[in-house]
């Protein structure tokens, strides 16, 4: 049966307007992921090409950011067991030379930061970076790396953990009267 | 050790601050934090964390290159990476098919869409130009069916549309008077739709003519463009979309 050809070429421009929307999201997502830019640019176009060919797998658009992160995830994946093809993907750190002179000569917070979160395992960074610069749920976060919500919740409270024994002595100054006000 | 600490674990706080607690618990959390100040501390660090993950990523650094060999290990095709160059930097979009199953519409069909940002400004005619490359008369049928339903204006959207033909190589048939078969459909199309054009390749009509001796005969009302692909150039400019079969 012929289906309406409009209907399909607008669905198509919307949801060329949902890739190019997303893409600096994505880009966010895959450098926290990766730490490096070339890489993170990389796996943006290997989503983008992978979105482009699995587009029918899509059936709402507004699902679209979920799906793209999903297909990131994937492409990621790929990445990594083409780096270290016997480790264990989940605990894949980036950088085990977080001293603290590496902390303190970082030119600014952000640098600081990103390389504190480079320090955790792929699996506690994803998760993270998901919630905290995506504002996904935990229930889209078990979706993009297809693990329980508890595991979700774990990996999340590690990482937050972690990275505030690394990082509050760079917070400012306000939010750390605030923790210290105790009486 | 303050009453909180063993009652609320740490993974309730972060869902306290990620919003995923039921009302009932974040109401149960509140109530303990104006006797417990160790809990808003705790929850303090944790908001103080994620600000500060926030921060670090607000403007992370743009790639010094952009690469776009497809011999690079990412398993690019080479038709989806001009796809990424070519659709999404222009707000276009490319799409190949390459398998015919029976039933199938014409998009499915297609071997390549185009589709013209012109066409969303919700005054402007829709513009479509149908490219048939091919002989095979299911797919030939299939483009009859759907160039009339939009002619005949059963569309969601109640814009006006044209419709453009265009024929080459095997395809050319479809528009020869002593070759084609869907003749008749085709002349009785033209002669309803005002907003449908037939359009012959030259160069392929010279092709034919150059093989045997004789300028094949064409259609009523076709029209007879220089080439294809100056046609294709000219109304892709002009803001139609295009669809090759």
């Amino acid at each position: 049966m012929p289906i309406n050809i409009l209907k399909r070429l607008c669905a198509n421009n919307e949801f060329h307007r949902q890739l190019e929307s997303n893409r600096e999201r994505l880009y966010r997502l895959a450098y926290s992921w990766c730490a490096d830019p070339d890489t993170a640019d990389d796996l943006v176009q290997e989503t983008m090409a992978k979105a482009l060919r699995h587009r029918g797998q899509l059936r709402e658009l507004g699902a679209a950011p979920t799906w793209l992160f999903r297909i990131l995830h994937h492409c990621w994946c790929d990445h990594l067991r083409r780096l270290r093809p016997t480790t264990d993907l989940e605990s894949v750190v980036l950088s085990h030379e977080l001293t603290p002179e590496r902390l303190h000569d970082a030119a600014s917070l952000a640098d600081r930061v990103r390389a504190a979160v480079a320090e955790l395992p792929a699996g506690q960074r994803q998760a993270l970076t998901l919630v905290d610069l995506e504002g996904c749920t935990y229930a889209e976060v078990a979706t993009v790396l297809d693990i329980p919500i508890g595991t979700v919740m774990s990996r999340i409270c590690r990482a937050r953990r972690a990275l505030s024994d690394i990082l509050m002595e760079f917070a400012p100054a306000d939010a750390q009267r605030g923790l210290r006000r105790v009486k | 050790m303050s009453p909180g600490a063993n009652k609320f674990s740490d993974e309730f706080l972060n869902a306290y601050i990620d919003n995923e607690l039921a009302d009932e618990d974040r109401q149960r959390l509140i109530v303990a934090m104006r006797d417990d100040e160790s809990l808003g501390q705790r929850l303090c660090r944790l908001r103080t964390t994620r600000d500060l993950v926030q921060l670090g990523y607000h403007t992370p650094p743009a790639a010094r290159t952009r690469r776009h060999e497809p011999a690079r290990s990412w398993g690019w095709h080479r038709g989806v990476a001009a796809l990424v160059l070519l659709g999404l930097g222009l707000g276009t979009g490319w799409f190949s098919h390459s398998n015919l199953r029976h039933g199938q519409s014409l998009m499915d069909i297609a071997r390549t869409v185009e589709v013209s940002q012109a066409d969303q400004a919700s005054r402007q005619p829709v513009r479509i130009m149908l490219h048939v490359t091919t002989d095979d008369r299911f797919k030939l049928a299939t483009v009859l069916d759907e160039a009339e339903q939009l002619l005949a204006g059963r569309n969601e959207h109640a814009r006006p549309v044209e419709v453009a033909i265009l024929a080459n190589g095997d395809g050319l048939d479809l528009l020869r008077a002593d070759q084609s078969p869907f003749a008749a459909r085709i002349e009785a199309m033209k002669a309803r739709y005002e907003n449908l054009s037939l359009l012959a390749c030259g160069k392929a009509l010279q092709r034919v003519k150059s093989r045997g001796g004789v300028s094949p005969p064409l259609l009523p009302r076709t029209e007879v463009v220089p080439s294809a692909l100056g046609e294709i150039i000219n109304r892709r400019q002009d803001g139609w979309s295009y669809i090759m079969i």
